[in-house]
């Protein structure tokens, strides 16, 4: 994702796109965000998810009301990032307990998120394309965030899976919206060098992700993420989201890199560390099978 | 200004670039209080560390070997120049060249072919001297269209670096590219004294 730097006034021609991002944000802000009917049903589970006191089996109960949602559960359970031995999950309940209540809000989050961007078959191939590609991007980097978590940051994965599941949320939201404003869908999102749309990209971002009841530590993740610091020897939640940004083999559409350099999201970069006597690159290779198993999950 | 020995908890990378020591294109420091900071396009700096002394040290240079060089006055823009007055720097404070660790950034492959061929000589040129040194290289990253900041903290031997896209490798490049005009220079030529 791009992050803003210093220079603030948009280029003439970028102006309607700004102006359309301004009022984006700040009626999000205000009034919160306006989603489609089947979104709503992802919000209330989230909101329920949010109650402390919520028990295993109501949970259970609100999530099977949700077929969608309980088959994607049931599936992640059975993935090879979480499954132990040869035991298969059969049931919704079983799949709930194994997940805990932690994933289970990432991966119902995941499912608001992908219906977000999800536009009618009649919408322009380039506004389908790129909700393809950031859902792409965002499968890839929740993914490899939770492999970095357990492997490398030793933060907890399940708070790693949720902070690359939302990490570009306004970006989602911003696609759902830009339907009737089609003229101004470009390729590159932001338009390069225009720091006054990134800031607002990264602002839309983080009323969305507030919108959506994100916890104040994910929050302070994105905030790290924003402001594009990457420690290294990584070492934070903010870090293990940055870097497996920069990991992520598909770009962001919004990342702020013209299409004709995006190879990855690194853009032909290379990134190598020694972490507790291991190569950063051995660690992921060894990891392949867990994060493509994750990723083809997230992208059903 | 703050100091981080004085931060009561523990200071982001905003914290340490604003109290950053900024080093130039043909520069390097050598410090065990202050955060070193450089901006970054096709240049690559490399950062040295000596964990037991808590000293670190950066330099940025332009180009690989002192042989393009011209003028013996720019000879610090060459990364072997660099290195080995970097290298001198840290011993003369105390440090044992066993110890030394290092860290590498930048050789982005920003706005021209040249600078791309510039950018992955500069890159190949660090690793090879690190292996040569027997130094330990324990994290780089280089190339892709990005300009970085680099920030390394002396106390904690951490570094941060930071990608950005245009236009913020902008001022990297244009900087860089002053001082490449600098190096195309006619040996002899005027200097003015200001």
């Amino acid at each position: 994702m791009a992050r803003p730097t210093e220079n603030k006034i948009p280029s003439e021609s970028a102006y309607p796109k700004y102006r359309f991002l301004a009022e984006l944000a700040a009626d999000a802000k205000t009034n919160g965000l306006h989603f489609q009917t089947n979104a709503e049903i992802d919000l209330r589970i989230l909101r329920a998810l949010e109650k402390p006191e919520i028990s295993l089996s109501a949970i259970t109960r609100l999530i099977g009301a949700e077929p969608l949602m309980s088959a994607h559960i049931v599936a992640v359970a059975n993935s090879a990032a979480f499954r132990s031995g040869d035991q298969i999950i059969a049931d919704l309940q079983g799949a709930v307990a194994k997940l805990g209540l932690d994933n289970v809000r990432a991966l119902a989050i995941a499912l608001l998120v992908r219906r977000m961007s999800e536009s009618p078959k009649a919408s322009p191939p380039l506004q389908r394309r790129m909700a393809a590609q950031l859902w792409e991007h965002t499968a890839h980097v929740a993914a490899i965030a939770m492999v970095l978590a357990r492997r490398i940051t030793h933060v907890p994965p399940e708070a790693a899976l949720f902070a690359g599941i939302v990490h570009e949320v306004g970006c989602f939201y911003l696609l759902s919206r830009a339907t009737d404003r089609m003229e101004l869908l470009t390729a590159s999102w932001p338009e390069q060098g225009n720091e006054a749309e990134m800031e607002l990209l990264v602002q839309l971002n983080r009323v969305t992700a507030e919108a959506l009841y994100v916890p104040a530590p994910t929050m302070a993740a994105l905030e790290d993420l924003w402001a594009g610091y990457l420690a290294i020897p990584p070492r934070s939640l903010g870090d293990t989201l940055l870097l497996a940004d920069q990991l992520a083999p598909v770009a962001s559409p919004f990342c702020g890199v013209p299409a004709a350099s995006q190879s990855g999201s690194g853009c032909g970069a290379s990134i190598e560390m020694i972490v507790d006597a291991d190569k950063l690159s051995a660690i992921l290779a060894e990891s392949t099978a867990e994060v493509n198993s994750l990723v083809d999950t997230l992208l059903r | 200004m703050t100091r981080p020995d004085t931060l009561t908890t523990a200071p982001s990378a905003k914290d340490y670039e604003r109290e950053a020591y900024n080093i130039h294109p043909g520069c390097w420091a050598v410090d065990a209080v202050h955060p070193l900071s450089t901006l970054l396009g096709s240049c690559v700096a490399v950062w040295l560390y000596d964990p037991e002394l808590r000293l670190g040290g950066m330099n940025h240079f332009l180009l690989p070997t002192r042989q393009s060089i011209q003028n013996e006055e720019d000879l610090v823009l060459a990364g072997d120049y660099a290195m080995e007055v970097l290298v001198n720097a840290m011993l003369s404070r105390g440090v044992r060249k066993e110890r030394l660790v290092a860290k590498a950034f930048g050789g982005g492959n920003v706005v021209s072919s040249i600078r791309l061929a510039i950018g992955a000589s500069n890159v190949a040129f660090a690793q090879e001297w690190l292996q040569r040194e027997g130094v330990r290289l324990l994290a780089s990253d280089f190339g892709g269209p990005w300009s970085r900041k680099v920030i390394g903290v002396p106390q904690t031997g951490e570094v941060f670096c930071r990608r950005s896209p245009a236009p913020l490798i902008l001022d990297a490049v244009r900087e860089e590219a002053e001082y490449e005009q600098i190096l195309s220079r006619p040996p002899g030529g005027d200097i003015e004294l200001f």
